[in-house]
């Protein structure tokens, strides 16, 4: 899975605890880059609605938040492209259920 | 073959029908693969996307990513989901460029509000209108689906699903949950001959569709695009769902349903259907 597919999931699957999100572990064994080609436009309308929080848990490469200006950053807005994008996490994402809830089949699992 | 008659729906769970030969068969049929290239290439059109401006899509039942292909080919990038495992390993043999995620539709759309700026999904949400275990309700389930969907698509945007309904009352089941999760829109277009397309848009202020039962109108004024989607519509006035026998339509539909069968049919041409002179 893609950390865009990541950051972008909530947890209104039937099971899941509502709010509450689950960090994607990418092993950096199974990580793989296929690149993609980069539009500044559309990652600039993407950055709003990211959780800039959890993107920065899997990406360190990242700045702590946007810049005000990030909009013109190219150079800012590339390494969101890459990290959003083109890098694909072979690892199952591992929703912590919480409540003794189980759902009744993995929802997310095995994210590809 | 057992049972070869008989529609994918009837056979058993999607993730078990669509198992890896199935899957390799898929994408290996250049018909299927031009037919849903086709049918990808009406639906995002159908989505009215504002010109020069990548898109996020969300591809509902994926499967091997044909449908993804296309909306990449458009320059929009996508997150895909599907319920089989087999489908989707394709998907990542074939380096598709979105993303791809495996989730049931019917459990609902695990996305957070306002994500998306479109949905399409291309032969999968008639899979929704079949209960594969007792405790599956086909109009929960569609309603989960719907009112997910609803909430994962920014404001203004639309759905627009192709899907191969098995009779009336499963378009109707399938139009009345999206309604009822608040998508005010509801078309039912005939494309290419005999498929059905279903747009549903969410609430905006600028919403220009109103719903009135299976042949509905497209109020006026939509983009330039939208007209050729208005004459499609005109077949389903006269009858409801049906064209008008011996018409123009019916035999194009006709003549494509006898294709689809493997049959030998005369190519469609300017002069298909139309009236002789009485004397010949
Ligand atoms: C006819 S295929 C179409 C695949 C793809 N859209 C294309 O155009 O090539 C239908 C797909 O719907 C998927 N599907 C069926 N039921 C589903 C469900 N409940 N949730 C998610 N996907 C489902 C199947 O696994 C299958 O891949």
């Amino acid at each position: 899975m893609k950390l865009l597919t990541h950051n972008l999931l909530c947890s209104n699957v039937r099971g899941l605890r509502p709010g509450g999100g689950f960090p994607l572990r990418i092993q950096a064994s199974d990580v793989s880059v296929r690149p993609v080609p980069f539009n500044a436009a559309f990652v600039a309308r993407l950055v709003p609605r990211l959780r800039w929080g959890a993107l920065l848990e899997a990406a360190e490469s990242l700045p702590p938040e946007p810049a005000p200006d990030y909009e013109g950053d190219e150079a800012f807005l590339r390494r969101v492209h890459h990290v959003l994008l083109e890098v694909r996490g072979g690892g199952t994402p591992k929703p912590p259920f919480g409540g003794g809830l189980t759902p009744p089949k993995p929802p997310l699992g095995g994210g590809v | 073959m057992a049972g070869s008659g008989r529609r994918p729906e009837h056979r058993g769970p999607p993730e078990l029908f669509y198992d890896e030969a199935e899957a390799r068969k898929y994408t290996q049929n250049s018909r299927v693969v031009e037919i849903q290239a086709q049918m990808s290439e009406r639906a995002v059109e159908l989505l009215g996307l504002p010109q020069d401006r990548p898109c996020l899509l969300l591809d509902v039942g994926c499967g091997s990513g044909l449908s993804g292909d296309y909306i990449s080919e458009e320059g929009h990038y996508w997150i895909g989901m599907d319920i089989s495992p087999a489908m989707l390993d394709v998907a990542v043999e074939r380096e598709v460029e979105g993303d791809l995620l495996l989730a049931d539709m019917g459990d609902g759309i695990p996305f957070r509000p306002g994500m998306f700026d479109g949905c399409i999904s291309i032969s999968a949400v008639q899979w929704l209108c079949n209960a594969d275990k007792k405790s599956q309700s086909p109009p929960k389930r569609l309603y989960r689906f719907f009112s997910t969907l609803y909430t994962a698509l920014a404001r203004g945007s639309r759905a627009v699903l192709q899907l191969y309904p098995e009779n009336s009352e499963q378009l109707e089941l399938i139009t009345a949950q999206a309604m009822r999760a608040g998508f005010t829109g509801g078309m039912v277009v005939d494309y290419p001959n005999s498929t059905k397309l279903c747009l549903f848009q969410t609430r905006a202020e600028l919403a220009k569709f109103a719903f009135q039962g299976l042949g509905t109108e497209c109020a006026d004024g939509e983009e330039m695009h939208q007209a050729k989607f208005t004459n499609e519509r005109t077949r389903f006035r006269n009858a409801k769902g049906k064209s008008v026998k011996k018409s123009r339509d019916w035999i194009l539909e006709k003549k494509e349903r006898r294709r689809r069968q493997g049959k030998e049919v005369r190519a469609d041409t300017k002069y298909t259907g139309r009236k002789r002179r009485p004397r010949f």
